[in-house]
């Protein structure tokens, strides 16, 4: 199933306006060549409900918006919950964590770390920890913006995919070097205007169809789904037996703590004007996600009910493009321009949230390379901030190249594991340390560095042994099985090892020694070697 | 009066002021915490001071009932289903009214997370 010509044109003429647009913007909000604060949080001069706009707009991303619509037309109550818990997520950081991590931050999430235990080793932890958060992120989106524009577009050619991703790659990378912290919020804020107006005509014509009756559309669901009464339960994405549920239970676990303390979410905290203006701003942010939340609700059960799960999964198996396919299906109904109008819409929507998410992660990514590693660990905190923002948009430059080079040589794998990745890494490394670290006053520098590394490492090594790697028709290598964690996600486990990892390096370190374990982990490998 | 106490009172702002106000607070909620007796009380006590603590509570028992207890959320609804897909709508509303309320009051977050340890300074 492809839209017609008109509705592709339509789309192409959409994402042209918006991309030259944003890059206008961005061009036009652009910092001094030496101006940091202004690059790195736009001197926090946008007002509550402009940043509260830019916060949901970074949070919610492309691989939200799709990935999720598809596991709910496709698995119906499974991808339910997944929604709840990715609003769930955001309101905890609003309540919990928004206004201590705008008190004591700066620019980056090593800021906060190192406001208690300043250090090279705390700077350099912090910065590896945010690049394994965002670069999977990252890799996924662009991977995902490949697939989405060759179907929008209706491009079938060999190759496409790759062409597409290295034009948003460009556009990703102009947008975060000219615009920075700025640029890149007014570019969230059309995003989630965009998606605010799309999604509210397409669930009003969907309520529309069905008579403004929930059960009618629950019914045609299941009817749809061909699942039956089994798309209203737990199971249908996860499966029902005991490792299932357990499954069930560590992606929740996952996405609840990882995905608002992801590092270019936190970083969006330094830009309120004032601890009033920051809480404002993430009312306005969980707000705006409740109700994009609940609209993509509507729209992937809607998929499932008018385009139906095979039609779903013939053109993509994890049900990535069920929005456009639902969009497609609605504008039948007005042939003549209605067609168009929607897919261009919903597409300049969908393309308007993969620009943004991509270059809010790079900017991220690059301002965590240039802060925390080139300002902190190799010039000691004496760079200027001429050079650190030379450093900072030449990363972006590298950055953005080796995400492009990579999404376009993997674009036919099934990367659902690096969004894992990424969620699971925030969960059991960066909420650890930003939690024991704002509200734990016996939080030692040997503590942090182990719930640091002790979660990432534990996240790294169980994922590539899990389920999402190998052994299943939908893991990352389907035809090879070197997998033992029975899981698809590694929350369950490496949630509480990043926290009791803090717990022991603060409470044993101090006594044995940071210095005396590396030592001893040497002598033994130079013992066994 | 211990002599720690004295110190303090000379000099309010010297080194371990931190530490002694946070003793006092936990010797306080201590006392409160142990006049609730039962545990079903306690909980109940923690979780009315922390809203969002007891909105993360309530998913992750929603999470549970379904993966453990299949067959109650899957009663019927009237019109919306079954009891899983209310109490997951219900959420929703739960959550926006929490989005809402934040807007109204500019509320300061959880009081829990304030007693949790000592206050954030500004960055220097």
């Amino acid at each position: 199933m492809t839209a017609s010509n008109s509705a592709q044109t339509a789309a192409l003429i959409m994402f042209s306006v918006l991309a030259t647009l944003a890059m206008l913007l961005c061009i036009l909000t652009g910092s001094e060549p030496d101006d940091l604060a202004d690059f790195y949080t736009g001197y926090r001069t946008l007002t509550p409900l402009r940043n509260g706009l830019a916060v949901a707009g970074d949070y919610v991303s492309a691989a939200t918006v799709l990935s999720t619509s598809g596991v709910i037309a496709l698995s119906g109550y499974d991808g339910v919950v997944l929604v709840l818990s990715t609003v769930l997520s955001l309101l905890l950081l609003m309540r919990l964590l928004a206004e201590p991590l705008r008190t004591a931050g700066r620019f980056t999430m090593g800021d906060v770390l190192a406001r208690r235990m300043p250090g090279r080793a705390v700077r350099g932890a912090a910065c590896a920890v945010t690049l394994a958060a965002s670069l999977p992120f990252l890799l996924v989106q662009l991977s995902v913006a490949g697939s989405l524009l060759t179907f929008i577009l209706g491009i079938s050619v060999d190759g496409a995919k790759a062409a597409c991703i290295c034009v948003v790659g460009a556009l990703m990378i102009g947008y975060a070097a000219m615009g920075g912290m700025k640029g890149t919020a007014l570019v969230q804020i059309i995003k989630m205007v965009m998606l605010f107006g799309a999604s509210l005509a397409v669930t009003l014509l969907v309520l529309s169809r069905f008579h403004w009756n929930p059960a009618e559309l629950l019914s045609a669901a299941r009817q749809g789904s061909g699942a039956g009464e089994a798309y209203l339960r737990q199971g249908l994405e996860f499966g029902s037996g005991a490792r299932g549920r357990l499954d069930f239970f560590s992606v929740q676990i996952s996405v609840v703590l990882g995905a608002a303390c992801l590092p270019h979410v936190t970083m969006r905290m330094n830009g309120g004007t004032s601890s009033s203006a920051l809480r404002r701003s993430m009312s306005w942010a969980v707000g705006s996600t409740v109700v994009i939340a609940m609209f993509v609700t509507v729209m992937g059960t809607a998929a499932a009910a008018l385009v139906g799960h095979q039609m779903i999964t013939a053109n993509d198996p994890q049900g990535g493009t069920s929005l456009l396919l639902l969009s497609s299906a609605l504008g039948m109904d007005y042939p003549s321009i209605g067609e168009a109008v929607l897919f261009a819409a919903i597409g300049g929507a969908i393309f308007m949230t993969l620009l943004a998410s991509v270059a809010g992660l790079t900017l991220a990514a690059a301002t965590s390379v240039a802060h925390d590693l080139y300002a902190g660990v190799l010039r000691r905190e004496r760079a200027t901030e001429r050079d650190e923002l030379t450093v900072a948009r030449w990363t972006i430059l590298g950055i953005g190249l080796v995400a492009i080079v990579l999404a376009a040589l993997v674009r036919d794998w099934n990367l659902q594991v690096l969004i894992a990745t990424a969620f699971c890494v925030g969960a059991s490394a960066v909420a650890p340390a930003l939690v024991y670290s704002l509200f734990w006053s016996g939080y030692t520098r040997t503590g942090l560095l182990c719930t640091l590394v002790g979660g990432t490492v534990c996240v790294l090594a169980l994922m590539t042994f899990s389920r999402a790697v190998s052994g299943g028709p939908d893991a990352l290598f389907p035809h090879q099985d070197f997998h033992w964690f029975p899981l698809r996600t590694t929350g369950i486990v490496s949630v509480p090892v990043g926290f009791l990892s803090g717990w022991l390096g603060s409470r044993f370190g101090s006594r044995v020694g940071w210095r005396s374990v590396v030592g001893a982990l040497r002598a033994a490998v130079a013992s066994s070697g | 009066m211990t002599s720690l106490d004295v110190l303090l009172s000379l000099r309010p702002h010297g080194r371990g002021r931190h530490r002694a106000v946070e003793r006092g607070a936990l010797a306080e909620y201590l006392n409160r915490l142990r006049a609730r007796r039962s545990w079903p009380r306690r909980i109940y006590y923690e979780l009315r001071r922390a809203p969002s603590m007891a909105t993360l509570v309530g998913f992750l028992l929603y999470v549970l009932l379904s993966s453990f207890l299949g067959g109650v959320m899957s009663l019927p609804v009237p019109g919306l289903g079954n009891v899983g897909v209310l109490l997951g709508l219900s959420q929703f509303i739960v959550f926006f009214a929490f989005a809402a309320h934040g807007l109204r009051t500019d509320c300061r977050g959880d009081p829990w997370s304030g007693e949790l340890g000592e206050p954030v300074e500004p960055y220097r």
